[in-house]
């Protein structure tokens, strides 16, 4: 795997789990000054309800690429572990193509989500206003780069990765 | 298609890929996207899958699973926890089995302001078991206390699976948080009982260690120094929460902004430990909320296959009593807790289980209080004990993975017990909550 792919996956995780510690305190913050704002100074942050809600959606989806890399996705493999490794090996592979095929599908109704809500003008009307289509976008780039990073497990093997639980 | 056949289809291809090692959110994914094809319409099901996995995890119910699992981190990378246990450590003596005494005392000290299981047991594992070990203490009793405590935080709130349970099955977070209390506190006192019970009867499980323990009233000052303000954040948090000021997600974000304002405090809080706390916190946050969107279709899938409705009909067919059935899903429970992660078990068990309780109206927070407990025995119990991987990877070299899970047999008894105690007394859970 030519080494450009390897570092490019490697540099955007790291913006990507950079973002999701970024939110994480970000609304920690937002909604503590909301709790005070509107118990003492009666000057809430009508918008917080939001950022927890859509950031806690961001913060699943944007960290999910770098888990993959790394290994954290949780699995069990009761079957796997019992096997020899020569046996395994293949079941792994076969498993990392299931889930490539699985995250391209998905990036692809994802895509289509974000494209339909977008020429349908749908809006979120809440306490902030915003086109639908806004939130299928990182859905979309996540699946597309987790279908990319299978594909780089599936070519260099991922059974020492997938080994052990959790 | 029968409701048997689609069971089968869409259980058992769950199943086969979690033997197999598929990763969890891509095991419910895949059988979602078949699910989706065959029930829910095809190209439109594949649709409604993306959208549903938006919000499956923008939903306020579960925005305290952050926070929670943040206040743990934090304790554990800036090093109050080690402060915290030598405090602990100071005041505990003449007791047999001391230092493992100190472990529970200090552990249940974190679970009341951790809300990750894994983080508990790792801070006590990598602090106090080198300690115990070069004591001369048994490694059994030594492994057992950590694994035990570390196993109770998933009672005590804050709680980040018992909030995960709460939203997935409809019980109320802030209930089912309240409700774990009581259990909590009396498997801690449980345990205590077992250590020192034990190490009385057998002295050379535990060696006395306490001969250069500072004496007289200095040894308390280091307790209200680093234990008092960590009780004040747990009481905010759930104090909080009973006096109706803030909801669940707000008093998580307040405990976690306070547990970070402790640590600047404490001058403990460096950019790199805050940096390190927060992307632990979203690594385990992530793990749990991206197995949730990849698993909230099945629910639906479930549902309009027939599946959900053949098999709860068939099992009120039996017409079982409303506690024989649920002694029936906690055994199907502490079963699945031998082979599947807490995550998994809560995501393929609600969708039946809570329709039973709803039509055999048994109270929700009791069932939901039960669930956790049965779960938190699954922690324990191998081959997929997640405490027990988790204690393997900070434990010294030389302790077997064989070892860690013999140590633990004695806690799973203990979980079970617990289990018989709030079935037959359901007011050690409903009591709490009462008062909201």
């Amino acid at each position: 795997m030519p080494r450009i792919v390897d570092a490019t996956l490697e540099a955007i995780n790291r913006w990507l789990v950079a973002a999701t510690a970024a939110l994480i305190l970000g609304m920690a913050v937002v909604i503590t000054t909301d709790v005070l704002g509107r118990n003492l100074f009666d000057r809430p942050v009508p918008w917080s309800a939001e950022l927890s809600e859509y950031g806690l959606y961001l913060s699943a989806v944007l960290i999910a690429p770098w888990l993959l890399r790394r290994g954290q996705h949780i699995s069990i493999g009761i079957i796997i572990d019992a096997l020899p490794v020569r046996a395994a090996g293949p079941i792994v592979k076969a498993g990392d193509i299931l889930c490539a095929a699985v995250s391209a599908i998905l990036a692809w109704y994802a895509l289509q989500a974000t494209l339909r809500s977008h020429s349908d003008g749908s809006l979120i009307i809440k306490n902030v206003i915003f086109p639908e289509w806004y939130v299928f976008v990182p859905l979309t780039a996540v699946f597309a780069l987790m279908t990319v990073e299978f594909l780089v497990q599936f070519v260099r093997g991922s059974l020492d990765d997938a080994r052990g639980p959790g | 298609m029968s409701w048997q056949t689609a069971l089968l289809m869409l259980l058992g291809g769950v199943v086969a890929l979690l033997a197999l090692r598929v990763p969890v959110a891509f095991a419910f994914l895949a059988v979602n996207v078949v699910g989706a094809l065959f029930f829910l319409g095809g190209e439109m099901g594949l649709l409604q899958l993306t959208r549903n996995a938006v919000s499956s995890v923008s939903s306020a119910s579960l925005t305290p699973i952050p926070f929670f699992v943040l206040m743990g981190e934090v304790l554990f990378h800036t090093g109050l926890a080690g402060k915290a246990i030598d405090a602990v450590n100071r005041v505990i003596t003449g007791v047999p089995g001391r230092l493992a005494v100190v472990v529970v005392v200090a552990g249940t000290i974190f679970s009341a302001i951790s809300g990750s299981t894994i983080a508990t047991t790792a801070i006590l594992g990598s602090l106090m078991l080198p300690v115990m070990l070069k004591r001369g203490y048994d490694p059994m009793l030594a492994l057992g206390a950590i694994l035990a405590i570390g196993s109770v935080d998933m009672l005590i709130p804050p709680s980040a699976i018992a909030v995960l349970l709460g939203s997935l099955a409809g019980i109320s977070v802030s209930k089912l948080l309240l409700a774990g209390i009581l259990p909590g506190f009396l498997m801690s006192t449980l345990i205590v009982g077992y250590i020192v019970l034990r190490a009385w009867w057998n002295p050379a499980l535990a060696p006395p260690d306490d001969v250069d323990l500072p004496r007289g009233e200095s040894r308390w000052r280091n307790l209200l120094i680093y234990v008092a303000p960590l009780v004040f954040i747990f009481t905010t948090v759930v104090g909080v929460l009973v006096a109706g000021w803030a909801t669940p997600t707000e008093s998580a974000a307040v405990g976690a902004l306070s547990t970070v304002v402790a640590a600047i405090l404490y001058r403990a809080l460096t950019w790199e430990t805050l940096k390190h706390s927060l992307v632990a916190t979203a690594e385990i946050s992530g793990m749990i909320l991206f197995i949730i969107l990849g698993a909230t279709t099945f629910t639906q899938v479930l549902g309009f296959s027939g599946a959900t409705n053949g098999l709860v009909g068939s099992i009120l067919g039996f017409e079982l009593s409303p506690g024989a059935l649920v002694l029936a899903m906690m055994a199907i429970l502490l079963f699945l807790g031998l082979f599947i992660d807490q995550i998994s078990i809560i995501l393929v068990t609600v969708p039946f289980f809570m329709p039973l309780v709803q039509s055999n109206g048994v109270d929700p927070v009791w069932f939901g209080t039960l669930f956790l407990i049965a779960m938190q025995t699954g922690l324990l119990t191998p081959p997929f004990g997640l405490l027990l991987f988790a204690l393997k990877s900070v434990s010294p070299e030389g302790i077997t993975l064989q070892q860690i899970a013999m140590a633990a047999l004695p806690y799973v008894g203990m979980c079970i017990l617990l289990l018989a105690l709030v079935f037959l007394f359901p007011g050690l859970a409903t009591w709490l909550p009462s008062l909201l």
